[in-house]
């Protein structure tokens, strides 16, 4: 390794991973940090575990040092008895907030990242978002448009495979499908109701799980908990997809426990080496490239940035702007309902124990033709339908054979709806380096201050009484709506931080995510937004990176980088 | 902030594992138990290879006693054949102190007024008298509110076992139909066209 690398990768998830891929097929030699270990399926994925495997039969909030290590990792129900152990420990990784501005910060340090516990759900952005600005005078436009990201999003989707429904929809472009999954007679049900009664679609849920054999790897075995890590890699992580595909070229070096600090810069400025923590010895190393992309996750790319000063940057690299560290977003949760489908009886559930990793998926339908009075942007919605199993039995009173007998015969249908709102960008969402805290690597750690404003606000209430209306209008008994935004960070949908613009004054990458001021220097992961959109990031932020390595390619053949 | 008894006895009861032991969509999803007409089998393992972590002997015979009170052997096994009073125990053990603390209040509470109605402890009192005091204990407004910890009680034990028994072993198998199998060729949705099912081809016939 004393040759420098073409380019030094930090950070192994779902961008990661397709950056190793894309830039070793093209030729280039590539190093992978990654700030993790690399796990063993055979012993850290528990997929196949059933709960009277786990001693807490799966609990929610971990084993007890769990609960204390990961105080808020633990919040999120994606970090769990079977899963704690593929989220960071907080007492390790702090971070700072203002009290009265809470933000939940969740993290994976492990070969594949978030892309071993990620939701899977894939959606393609459209110029509604792209050009949101244009549209309704907030933020900024995008520097790239949909029909230039389009054929991106197809070579992503064509290695990757998503499963769904082509839609015809505007403001929600089909992917290039494999089959759909089913959706059950709840879901359909509603569906029909929907669509006739308010022109709405709902959809199965678009994911990035093989409904059909890809690239040498299986269709998906219907297990349900793909959360839990997924043995067959029938689900889209790095480790099981992308970067056995960069190792196949030769081309690949992986550098697990490479817990990065910041970027040394040469006497122009430029990068000229990246400086790490072994996370087990300590060393302290530093790696030689040619170029730098950074896909270390929104918040801990800028931080790397943020912590990389020097004369030539004094404020943190590429961050003459001021910009990096501002305009943080989430998508907004917290406004939905569900409810009961009186009209399906016990007939109508499924007859095998197969578990759909899925649900079901509502487009944005607020200012996509008409302009809501009380706010721009819009939400999706995420839900389903199904028959209870055995959750019911907290509610139903009494005991004994009685009541046994009752939880058999009162399965009902239920179906819920759950709101994802596009947030806002603002600059007083940001987050810099802590001045006084370091974590257990002895690297600054970021003070993060984000709130939801009142647009947020305003789409939760509205995200709750359409989903209320919606479940009515369907029939449904029994409905509960709520509508209680969650804390920034809550959705583990953060982006921004580092957006792409066309103006070095307002923004820290250009419409090719290389730094303004340093030409070999790139950010590939969600730091990069300029806004929010309301659809699930990953699949956009992949599609991102095959335009941008493409370009990085071609600057590096040409020797301009 | 000071944790209220309810809050404690809330919390351990339900200690999350019903929400969270699956993303909601997969756990509403699960199929519908389907054939729950097994007869009782012996449990898969004999008692006598544990031992309590935090319940003493006397406590762990009326915490086994309760749980099958609440979720008897009918034509499927019960509560005391899926070993819910183990399940309670590591729970316990897991459980912040006041939360421990407040459960075996409730236990002992429980043979007090057992003690005072029936003058022996809960679990010597007849099946028709423990069944009368569960049946005092599991309304919701007690006669007194010196009552409150019974009634408190009731809802968390009655949620440890309603955890504890559905994803068991026994439970999930035999209550629920769900013998673990982990590889299906398909999910198989909704085919019905009165849902809006669009029509399927016809399957090849096989010669």
């Amino acid at each position: 390794m004393t040759e420098p690398f073409d380019v030094v990768v930090v950070g192994s998830g779902a961008s990661g991973g397709w950056v190793a891929k894309q830039l070793t097929e093209a030729g280039l030699t590539v190093a992978v940090l990654e700030a993790g270990r690399k796990l063993d399926p055979a012993v850290d994925f528990t997929d196949h575990k059933r709960p009277f495997d786990m001693p807490r039969r799966g609990d929610r909030y971990g084993p007890r040092e769990s609960r204390e290590e990961q105080r808020v990792q633990s919040l999120t129900p994606q970090c769990n008895e079977y899963t704690h152990h593929l989220f960071v420990k907080d007492t390790e990784l702090p971070y700072t907030t203002p009290k009265e501005r809470p933000f939940l910060w969740i993290r994976s340090r492990q070969l594949g990242g978030r892309s071993i516990t990620w939701g899977r759900q894939s959606y393609r952005l459209s110029d509604l978002d792209f050009k949101v600005a244009s549209r309704d005078g907030f933020g900024v436009d995008w520097p790239v448009d949909y029909a230039e990201l389009a054929p991106h999003y197809e070579r992503v989707e064509r290695f990757i495979g998503i499963s769904g429904q082509a839609e015809g929809l505007s403001q929600l472009p089909d992917s290039v499908f494999l089959p759909p999954m089913d959706m059950t007679c709840g879901e359909r049900h509603v569906r029909q109701s929907m669509k006739t009664k308010f022109g709405r679609t709902l959809t199965i849920g678009r994911t990035a799980i093989l409904t059909a054999n890809l690239n040498g790897r299986p269709k998906c075995h219907y297990c349900g908990p793909c959360d839990h890590g997924c043995m067959t890699g029938s689900y889209y992580s790095s480790p099981a997809s992308t970067l056995p595909a960069a190792e196949r070229t030769g081309r690949l070096t992986v550098i697990p426990n490479a817990v990065v600090s910041h970027l040394e810069v040469d006497d122009a400025g430029k990068c000229k080496s990246v400086y790490y923590v072994d996370r087990l010895t300590r060393a302290h190393r530093e790696i030689p490239g040619k170029a730098v992309v950074l896909c270390a996750s929104t918040l801990e790319s800028t931080r790397i940035m943020l912590n990389s000063r020097s004369s030539k940057h004094p404020n943190g690299i590429a961050n003459g702007s001021g910009v990096l560290g501002h305009y943080l977003m989430d998508h907004v949760m917290g406004g939905g309902a569900g409810g009961v489908l009186p009209m399906l009886d016990k007939k109508s559930a499924p007859t095998s124990n197969a578990r759909r990793p899925n649900g079901c998926y509502l487009p944005r339908f607020r200012n996509v033709t008409e302009k809501h009075p009380d706010f721009l942007r819009g939400y999706g919605y995420q839900g389903g339908a199904g028959v209870e199993k055995w959750g019911h039995a907290h509610t139903i009173p009494g005991f004994g054979a009685s009541f046994k007998e009752r939880v058999r015969d009162e399965r009902r249908w239920t179906f819920r709806l759950g709101g994802f709102g596009e947030c806002l960008p603002r600059f007083e969402n940001y987050a810099e380096l802590d001045k006084d805290k370091v974590d257990a690597w002895g690297i600054p750690v970021l003070h993060i201050s984000m709130a939801f404003g009142d647009n947020e606000k305003k789409m939760v209430k509205d995200m709750s009484e359409q989903a209320a209306e919606m479940l009515e209008a369907a029939g449904a008994e029994s409905v509960r709506a709520y509508a209680n935004p969650s804390p920034p960070g809550f959705a583990i949908h953060e982006v921004g931080t580092a957006r792409m613009g066309n103006d070095p004054k307002t923004s820290v990458l250009n419409r090719w995510q290389q730094a303004h001021e340093v030409r070999n220097l790139f950010v590939m992961d969600g730091s990069v937004y300029p806004s929010s959109a309301c659809q699930n990031p990953t699949l956009t932020i992949m599609a991102l990176a095959s335009r941008a390595c493409d370009y990085l390619v071609e600057e590096m053949k040409r020797g301009a980088v | 902030m000071r944790v209220s008894r309810r809050d404690a006895l809330r919390k351990l009861g339900m200690g999350g594992v019903a929400a969270a032991a699956a993303p909601s969509w997969v756990e509403a999803l699960g199929a519908l138990a389907q054939g729950h007409l097994h007869p009782a089998p012996t449990p898969a393992t004999a008692p006598a290879d544990w031992t309590p972590k935090v319940l003493n002997a006397d406590q762990d015979e009326t915490v086994t006693l309760l749980s099958e009170l609440i979720i008897p052997a009918t034509d499927t096994p019960g509560a005391k054949a899926a070993l819910v009073n183990r399940f309670v125990d590591a729970v316990l053990e897991d459980a912040d102190e006041h939360e421990r603390k407040e459960f075996l209040r409730g236990l002992e509470w429980t043979n007090l007024r057992s003690r005072e109605q029936f003058g022996t402890d809960f679990k010597s009192a007849t099946p028709a008298l423990q069944t009368e005091l569960l049946t005092a204990m599991s309304a919701d407004q007690p006669a007194t509110s010196a009552d409150l910890l019974g009634r408190d009680f009731f809802r968390a034990i009655k949620s440890l076992t309603i955890t504890g028994y559905y994803t068991s072993e026994v439970g999930m198998k035999q209550e629920l139909g769900d013998d673990g199998q982990m590889f299906f060729a398909e999910f198989k949705g909704c085919d019905h066209p009165e849902h809006g099912a669009p029509a399927r081809a016809a399957a090849p016939v096989r010669k």
